[in-house]
């Protein structure tokens, strides 16, 4: 059935569709505008062009899918490489510049799909530049096309968004890995500024854990960590009848608190009278430890110890004669304890840096057990040291 | 007396209903609920095309929520103002972002305005092509330049200049106003709304 065309009318563009009605469909429904279901030709015209585009509905279905997908570009800017594009190349279009774009009808595949050929005439494909505002009409008439439910319903293009993988790689790669670079050269700045950085220092925490032998030397107001007042020592003290607000000994400062100076600090070498030393150390676990009898390993320990005692003693007090020590030092070079072979070493042992080199464990009063080697260590009042094995000078 | 009983079943509380104008905006298949930075940044730049078309125009997107029933989620002039600082461009970034039905209700607020502005920015296309065929500066056409200048200095007043790369010299701020002027053009459309809409998505689905 013959029905009038439809006719979709803009300022910059005319669409005329002629098609035929189905009967069924107007018979049952009362409506004025009986329903076009199939397309039998098209006429576009556009503003400033003297011949129309002609065509049937291939042409046709081809135009809106090209014009739908563009106007979606112009608005996202983003669009589909022609080569991945699935429709046919028979209507595409392209920006130019900022306010012209560009359709072309390929006529000639055009014309051999449309047999019929409705006023094809020419043998090339037509180009045709719009304005922005021109190419908006052909969208708005296309547009009012498709809104329009009573002209070929079954012609719809479905909008939807551009896929990633069509997105052309313009700087947008580099654009997400930029901050992972900079982050990672960063980190590896820093670590490269770490490497040159000094060591720091670990001070080990300076403060002797009381032991039983000790607690006498507490002074009054710190009681040690864990210790109760009514421990046996404290009452021969006579000190604790009164709660004693405790104060925590801090191991981690103890330079910070006077009254620790109960700690052999570098910085108060004097130790109270009375009070008992770290060293000698005790002589039982010396005694058990086993010697260490390799004498590469030793000629090593007295080189290290020699070098170890030569940084830290400053000869220029003036102590006279020599100072002779017994030092035992661990397999790992740590002085582990000392002792003064007669009455002057003893009283000048402030003098020589022994006592700020002494390791202190931090778990006990003592040493664990390790193999240890003895060394008779000689300040001269010269300056220089002399270190030897003491078995070589029992 | 059973325990249901004391409890009177509460009538359906409405839920958060979609304003009618929302209605035709698919939801696109995204990782999350937020809108992609290409989004928000496109919506910013919108508004700021259509303020620069008219004097007065921030005061039309509160007026225009009003008026398609979109208060419930463009509250007041705090939360557009939020929103739109959620364009990666700004000078004051927002931390939030800015979740689809915020999306779809300023996609809803500069169509519908588009639409009210379509002779003007149809007039001031037209206008262009003529002086570019003419090859007559656009300083000469007072009407085309005032909407330049004012896009060019409230992009500038807002827009922190070292996210805004491509966007520095006057000649790339006067490509950016005309090419968001033909954007409104095709927001004006029958299914502008959809287009622009589907559009904010381009690239960001697999």
């Amino acid at each position: 059935m013959t029905i009038p065309p439809r006719r979709y009318s803009l300022p910059n563009c005319t669409l005329v569709l002629e098609g035929i009605g189905s009967s069924e469909e107007a018979n049952g429904i009362v409506n004025a505008r009986p329903l076009m279901s199939m397309l039998t030709s098209v006429e576009c015209q556009l503003e400033g062009q003297e011949e129309p585009l002609r065509g049937g509905s291939e042409f046709f279905q081809a135009l809106v899918v090209a014009v739908s997908r563009y106007a979606q570009q112009v608005l996202s800017g983003i669009a589909i490489p022609p080569d991945q594009q699935p429709q046919s190349q028979l209507v595409t279009i392209t920006p130019i510049a900022l306010n012209r774009h560009r359709l072309v009808v390929n006529t000639q595949a055009h014309r051999q799909n449309n047999e019929q050929g409705s006023g094809v005439n020419s043998e090339h494909s037509r180009s045709i530049d719009l304005t922005t505002v021109q190419l908006f009409d052909l969208v708005e008439a296309i547009d009012q096309f498709l809104a329009d439910d009573r002209t070929l319903p079954g012609l719809t293009v479905p909008l939807a968004p551009v896929s990633r993988r069509y997105l052309p790689d313009d700087g947008r790669t580099l654009e997400r890995t930029m901050p992972a670079v900079i982050g990672i050269s960063g980190l590896a700045l820093a670590a490269l500024a770490c490497f040159y950085m000094p060591i720091p220092e670990v001070q080990r925490p300076k403060d002797p854990i009381p032991t039983p032998t000790d607690t006498e030397m507490v002074p009054s107001g710190i009681t040690p960590q864990g210790k109760l007042p009514s421990s046996p020592n404290r009452e021969n003290t006579g000190i604790n009848t009164a709660p004693i607000p405790t104060v925590t000994p801090v191991p981690a400062a103890p330079t910070s608190n006077p009254s620790s100076s109960l700690a052999p600090s570098s910085k108060d070498p004097s130790p109270p009278t009375g009070v008992s030393q770290p060293q000698p150390i005790n002589p039982d676990v010396s005694l058990k430890a086993p010697a260490i009898t390799d004498s590469a390993k030793l000629d090593q320990l007295r080189q290290q110890l020699a070098s170890k005692l030569a940084q830290e003693w400053a000869p220029s007090s003036d102590i006279g004669q020599d100072l002779t020590y017994q030092v035992t030092v661990g397999s790992d070079g740590a002085i582990i304890g000392y002792k003064p072979v007669d009455d002057i070493s003893r009283i000048k042992e402030q003098d020589v840096p022994l006592l700020n080199l002494l390791y202190l464990p931090t778990t006990g009063g003592q040493a664990n057990p390790e193999a240890i080697a003895r060394f008779k260590v000689v300040f001269k009042p010269n300056g220089k040291l002399d270190v030897s094995p003491w078995q070589a000078n029992p | 007396m059973s325990v249901t009983s004391l409890n009177p079943p509460i009538p359906d509380s409405p839920a958060p209903s979609i304003p009618l104008v929302l209605a035709s905006l698919s939801t696109p298949e995204l990782a999350d609920d937020y809108c992609p930075r290409r989004a928000r940044m496109q919506i910013d730049l919108l508004l700021l095309a259509i303020e620069a078309l008219v004097i007065g125009g921030s005061e039309a997107f509160l007026q225009v929520a009003d008026e398609l029933e979109l208060r419930d989620i463009i509250k007041n002039r705090v939360t557009l103002w939020q929103l739109r600082s959620t364009n990666p461009m700004r000078r004051l970034g927002q931390r939030r972002s800015m979740t689809l039905l915020e999306a779809k209700a300023l996609v809803a607020i500069v169509c519908n305005l588009a639409k009210r502005l379509v002779v003007t920015i149809r007039q001031l296309l037209i206008d262009y092509q003529q002086l570019q065929d003419k090859q007559i500066p656009l300083e000469h056409h007072l009407r085309l330049s005032d909407y330049i200048s004012r896009f060019r200095s409230y992009f500038r007043a807002r827009m922190n200049p070292r996210r805004t790369g491509a966007y520095a010299s006057d000649e790339e701020l006067q490509q950016l106003a005309l090419t968001m002027l033909g954007k409104l053009l095709f927001c004006t459309g029958t299914f502008g709304m959809q287009r622009l809409w589907i559009s904010l998505f381009d690239g960001e689905v697999e």
